[in-house]
């Protein structure tokens, strides 16, 4: 039985490697100005300018902030236009403000889930870690309506932006909202931890932390946030929170991966983004299968800063695939350039066109052991047809 | 098991009924049991058609189903807006007959309704069925200001913008309101557009910019209130990502020249005052607390304290109780001596700046667009290499400071630059907040700096000038310490002490 299972094991890894997963990260808000993303239509026309990238994975943005995208009985969807809820400012933009993505009909989360699966795609959700994408607009309205559950700083500031993980009614809530992606059709959660919305050990000065500190460390006051105790005591409900979430998709009936999406990643264990500001150790939830995968948003600008930039990443990813445990890992083909290691920065610094970065970035992920690409995000026309056709056409 | 039940009792009730459905079975309601001579300390249970879904604390009484709701002039009739039919509508219910009159039949959302002293109403309404997409090809009004009086609607302000939580002085001509309009100019590539701005409006519709807060946000202003005399505008705002809401006040021919009135520790919006003007009461949340809350302020002092679990509160015109509404029920409660906060000895005030700490550069230049970043000057602190940066982005001028941990803190200028325009810069930089003044217009971000105050030492270990800039630097000053040129932020005792002179 043992044997039978590990065979399994090796089959599914050797057809994840053999397949070499192109995952795209779509936000269908970002095309709000070329398609009509409120109705059916607009979001298949969004899902077939996705599909030109020779994508076989769409990971579906679910929310603005801490607002879903789809009529949540859990977020009270009934406040979200502006200006219902007057504790939200309103976004003002052209189209972009006034777009109402929770409507019960059509519910276009579940339309893009339904359209990928149609086209033979692999589905599911590009979940943020953040509860607002620093606008105020953003705000989730469970999180508006419940303050007791806020994030709080040393200070004793509140931080309305973000509820606190070490409140199991958060958790619990969290959980509530898996269940409706899940039913929605989602057959992978991704929790990007790059999209943070400020979140850091910083702002967990709450109460249940603050009574597990005061029982670790009885007499000793409230350390600063950069306290490596502090971080951990943070992470262990960061993990909890993975774990249950772990345990639930276990129960789904079916197959749903759930992924991790971290960035800067080439510093050291001490230092490593992740697990310092995000209070997550990657390392560990692969080691011990809470997650499936991993996805590399991003890696760290020393990188590209090294003489040979393409030697330096085959190192970073070499590195994470040697912690990666059973979990895949993709590498990013990213077109967003917001880290400052994107593909415009390899571009820029080594000389060589979009689509011959995107053919070498591939390369060295299937060369070092990664499963796939990923692809952050496919907006309109921001993979440009010779990128799209590179990797479109290649082949580990 | 319980509170899963009583939720699906709720859901039932509000999906399936209309305001006509409505039947008090509780004691009888009447203008005589709102007065607080007839008032009991002990919670009535109060049922409706669905059951006894409503537990009233101690001391409550529930009104009806609804939120944002307040009491006319008289006392007879409840205003109040409610979520029925799939959308939200403001209604009037008669205290005496329990019946009731929605504001208007058609679609849309009505909202934030709220008395003018004659009985006539003021609320926001908006209708926007289409897409997005199509909206705005066509245009048309967003969500606007509307006047309601016996029956009839007028439209009071209009444009694809968001009026909003309007409220009108005691005299009754003048509404105060937020707003985004002239917000979506503001956008630039890639940004949002995160903003609402203070206006007010005559019962014409001839409406005015009172206050913009710079920047393209998260800036926000709302719920803004003019005191029974005049004196004092409060409202909520909120000036940064990291900020929360707080009440802010000011003289309403000066609302630049605010001072906030809640603590940092503190979010705090939708402030009403009491009849006499002594008091405010607010929707407030501190940590610790079990949920938002309503709190009364003595407003000179900002002594304050927590009376009840709710939000949007309004007072009775005697001021001897208030309405409030939690999980969509509106409460009312009798206020007992216990509950008016004694006025501090002295008043709260935030940590006093400490101005001799200041920085103050003085410019003077003469302009020539550039592109991408252009710097007036880069200094660098032995805490951080960017602590001060004075340079224009894309022809716009920006004044930021670094935090010693890094963070970046901004405020960027409004004067539009010609070429060849000679122009006196003053920046301002305190540990609460930075100052912009450039062709005479003056531009703030008081940041609350959530991470700490940052501190600098007194002298730089280097400064660089005009890198990348095209234009001329006339003359440049840097000094350890503020500037009569800017003034310096006003305090609580300052603001109530001019508007009792």
């Amino acid at each position: 039985m043992k044997r039978l299972s590990v065979f399994g094991a090796w089959c599914t890894v050797a057809m994840a490697v053999s397949a070499f997963e192109k995952i795209a990260l779509v936000d269908s808000y970002d095309f709000a100005r070329q398609f009509d993303v409120e109705t059916v239509t607009g979001n298949v026309q969004v899902l077939e300018h996705v599909m030109l990238t020779g994508c076989d994975t769409v990971l579906w943005r679910n929310c603005t902030g801490g607002m879903m995208r789809y009529a949540s009985d859990e977020e009270s969807c009934r406040r979200t236009e502006c200006p219902v809820e007057k504790m939200r400012v309103p976004e003002s933009r052209r189209i972009y403000g006034w777009l109402r993505l929770d409507r019960r009909e059509p519910d276009i989360f579940r339309v893009a889930m339904q359209a990928a699966e149609g086209h033979g795609l692999k589905k599911g959700v590009h979940w943020p870690f953040e509860e607002a994408h620093w606008a105020h607009f953003t705000l989730g309205q469970w999180n508006i309506m419940h303050p007791q559950y806020w994030c709080v700083t040393k200070d004793g500031i509140p931080f309305g932006w973000r509820a606190s993980l070490a409140y199991p009614e958060v958790v619990e809530h969290k959980l509530r909202l898996v269940d409706e992606l899940v039913e929605r059709g989602a057959d992978t959660i991704f929790i990007d931890l790059w999209r943070h919305g400020g979140w850091s050990p910083a702002i967990e000065y709450v109460e249940p932390m603050k009574r597990a500190w005061a029982q670790r460390h009885p007499g000793e006051g409230l350390p600063d946030y950069r306290d490596p105790r502090w971080s951990s005591l943070a992470m262990e409900f960061q993990h909890a929170y993975l774990r249950r979430i772990r345990a639930k998709l276990d129960r789904a009936g079916r197959k749903v991966r759930l992924f991790l999406g971290i960035a800067n990643v080439g510093l050291p264990c001490e230092r490593d983004y992740n697990v310092v500001e995000r209070g997550m150790d990657w390392r560990r939830l692969a080691s011990e299968g809470t997650i499936d995968g991993l996805i590399v948003m991003c890696v760290a600008r020393d990188t590209l800063r090294a003489k040979d930039p393409w030697e330096a990443t085959r190192r970073v990813y070499r590195e994470i695939v040697e912690h990666k445990g059973a979990c895949c890992v993709y590498f990013p083909v990213s077109a967003y350039n917001y880290s400052g290691t994107g593909m415009p920065a390899y571009a820029q610094k080594t000389g060589l066109s979009m689509a011959e970065v995107a053919r070498r970035l591939m390369r060295l992920a299937a060369d070092c052991g990664g499963d796939g690409i990923s692809m952050e995000c496919v907006d309109y026309e921001n993979y440009r047809p010779d990128v799209r056709a590179a990797i479109r056409d290649f082949t580990p | 098991m319980k509170t899963a039940s009583m939720t699906l009792v709720a859901c039932t009730f509000f999906c399936s009924v209309t305001a006509r459905d409505l039947t008090w079975t509780g004691a009888q309601s009447s203008v005589w049991d709102l007065t607080t001579a007839n008032w009991t300390d002990n919670g009535v249970v109060t049922t409706f058609t669905a059951g006894d879904m409503f537990r009233p604390a101690v001391g409550e009484r529930v009104l009806c189903p609804g939120e944002e709701a307040s009491l006319s002039p008289d006392g007879k009739t409840l205003l109040f807006q409610r979520f029925a039919d799939g959308r939200f509508r403001a209604g009037l219910r008669n205290l005496v007959t329990g019946g009731e009159t929605w504001l208007r039949e058609d679609g849309g959302n009505a909202l934030q309704p709220s008395w003018l002293p004659d009985g006539r109403v003021v609320y926001t309404w908006g209708h926007t069925p289409e897409t997005a997409f199509s909206a705005a090809a066509k245009r048309a009004d967003g969500f606007n200001l509307w006047l309601w009086e016996n029956g009839t609607n007028r439209q009071l302000t209009s444009g694809f913008h968001r009026d909003y939580t309007a409220g009108a002085a005691s005299d009754g001509r003048t509404i105060f309101y937020a707003t985004t309009q002239g917000a979506e100019a503001r956008e630039r590539p890639g940004q949002f557009i995160n903003a609402s701005y203070l206006y007010a409006t005559d019962l014409e519709g001839n409406a005015r910019s009172l206050y913009e807060l710079p920047g393209a946000g998260p800036v926000g202003i709302a719920s803004p209130r003019l005191s029974p005399n005049g004196r004092i505008l409060v409202w909520s705002e909120v000036r940064a990502f990291w900020d929360t809401w707080r009440l802010v006040a000011a003289r309403p021919d000066a609302p630049r020249r605010n001072v906030p009135l809640t603590p940092k520790t503190m979010c705090a919006c939708s402030p009403a005052w009491s009849p006499d003007g002594r008091h405010l009461a607010f929707t407030g949340f501190t940590p610790g607390d079990p949920g938002w809350g309503i709190y009364l302020m003595h407003a000179r002092t900002g002594a304050m304290r927590r009376v009840a679990d709710g939000r949007n509160p309004s007072f009775s015109p005697d001021g001897q109780m208030i309405v409030y509404d939690r999980d969509d029920t509106v409460y009312a409660r009798a206020l007992t001596a216990a509950d008016w906060p004694a006025p501090a000895a002295k008043p709260a005030e935030e940590a006093p700046d400490d101005l001799a700490d200041a920085f103050t550069i003085r410019a003077r230049i003469r302009y020539r667009a550039s592109t991408g970043l252009a710097y007036v000057a880069r200094i660098a602190y032995p805490e951080h290499a960017l602590g001060l940066q004075l340079f224009f982005r894309n022809g716009l001028l920006e004044f930021a400071t670094r935090q010693t941990d890094g963070s970046y803190t901004c405020v960027r200028g409004e004067h539009t630059f010609k070429e060849g325009e000679e122009v006196e810069i003053v920046a301002v930089r305190t540990r609460t907040r930075l100052v912009l003044k450039a062709g005479g217009k003056v531009c703030e971000h008081a940041n609350p700096l959530a991470r700490g105050f940052l501190s600098l030492s007194p002298k730089p270990v280097k400064l660089e000038k005009g890198i990348g800039f095209k234009g001329d630097l006339l003359s440049f000053d840097l000094a350890h310490g503020h500037t009569d040129a800017v003034e310096p932020p006003l305090v609580r005792a300052t603001l109530f002490k001019e508007v009792t002179e």
